[in-house]
Order: C-alpha cells, then structure tokens, then sequence
C-alpha cells in the first residue's frame, strides 16, 4: 500500500474512534451525556422563554383572548419549540469533528453548492415577486394582513429553495 | 475538466465511500467527481493526489475546451 495512503487511512480510523452519534464539545469537555444534558437545559429555558415571550405579545394584542387559550397556547407553542431549541443548542455547542459520520469539510461537499445555487436562485426569484408585488399592492391600493402576507413569502422562498436545490441535485448527479 | 479519478480509486481498491472518508467529503461529492459532473476545489484536489500518492495532473487534465 503507497505511504501517503496508509497514512490518511490511519487518521481516519482514528477519528472514528473519538467519534459518537451525539459527539462531544470542546466548550464544555466530557462526553456526550454532557453535552446532551447542556443542549436540553438550554432548549428548553429558551423555548419557555419564548413561549412566555409569546404569549404576553398575544396578550398585549388581543386582551379578550378567552381564558382557556391563556395557558393553552403556551403549552402549545413550548412544545413547538423545545425540539427545535435544544437541537438548535446542540448544533452550537456540538464540536462537529466528534459527530460520526459528519464530514470534516463540508464546503468541498457537492451539497455546498446546490445549496449555493439554491439560495441564489431563491434571491433572483423572490425578490423581482415581491417587488412586482409591492408594485401592484401600490397602485391597486389592495390591503392585506400582514402575518398572512409574511407567511406567504416565506412559503414562496421555501418552496423555491426546495425545488432549485432538487433541481441542482438532479444536474450534478 | 476530465479526469481519472474512478481508475484511480478502483487500482487502491476502494469504494467511493472509502475515498469520501479519506476526503472529507459526502460520498456525492466522490459519485459526482468521478462523473465529472463536479469540479473540484483547489484544496480538495491537492487531497485527492495526496490520497492517491500522485499529481493533481496526473488526475485531472482539461477538457477539449479548455485545451
């Protein structure tokens, strides 16, 4: 076997060892149990925080929202997003060289680049929409409720992104 | 660009995902490489003649385009 190869196969085994489906972080030391416990702890004071945050805005808001939603809703929206809070801890905190199975040069990844290509295209389409849009709503003088209007174009750039980033996939394959 | 990349994983006598761990890279990246779909950067082609033991040129030559 050439030298060179021996070598980088020896380097990877070894990274492999120290590796864990979890990983460790180098912030925190010690193992995973750490680090999950951390992530937890920080998910889910992040995700009470928001949903108290939250529900005092919907409060402020609507001050005859029924009695019954005012402790429903917040259960609901911590639900939502403790999950989403503790991982999103996690990939913070994770060191991601100890993650089996990660990829220790993900901008060399061909997924690097649909990902660029998906996010360009996102770029050119959802902004000539939305200014055509804010055109037309100003000539026309149509009115439409915010939230709703918000949560439409983040559907639009999800949806492009989603199909340019397949399309990408598709070409390079 | 073309290159001889599959010739080359095929003579160490390793699978596409071996060359990905020894890259660094999904084993895509390796699939697409090899098909010449995918370009490689600066830094992953000196990884890949340093895996292989051999140049860059010796695993990539332009296309006729290029040439």
């Amino acid at each position: 076997m050439d030298r060179s190869t021996g070598a980088q196969s020896s380097q990877s085994t070894e990274i492999h060892r120290h590796s864990s489906f979890w990983g460790r972080s180098a912030r925190l030391g010690g193992g995973s149990g750490r680090l999950i416990t951390v992530s937890l702890s920080l998910g889910l004071a992040s995700a009470f925080a928001l949903a108290a945050g939250a529900t005092a805005l919907g409060r402020a808001a609507s001050p005859e929202m029924p009695e019954a939603w005012t402790w429903l809703f917040p259960v609901i929206f911590f639900c939502l997003a403790a999950p989403v809070a503790c991982m999103a801890a996690w990939a913070l905190l994770v060191d991601r060289s100890t993650v089996r199975g990660a990829t220790s040069n993900p901008e060399d990844s061909i997924e690097n680049r649909w990902y660029d290509r998906a996010a360009q295209a996102t770029f050119h389409v959802v902004l000539p929409v939305v200014g055509v849009g804010a055109g037309l709503a100003s000539i026309t003088r149509w009115q439409a409720d915010t939230g709703l209007l918000l949560m439409a174009i983040a559907v639009l750039m999800i949806l492009v992104f989603a199909g340019s980033y397949l399309w990408a996939k598709r070409v390079d394959s | 660009m073309e290159n001889s990349l599959k010739e080359a994983r095929e003579r160490a006598g390793w699978s596409q995902q071996r060359l990905a761990d020894e890259l660094g890279v999904s084993r895509q990246t390796v699939i697409s490489l090899e098909k010449g779909r995918y370009d490689p950067s600066l830094p992953l082609a000196f990884r890949l003649a340093s895996a292989f033991g051999c140049r860059i040129e010796d695993l990539f030559t332009p296309g006729d385009e290029q040439a």
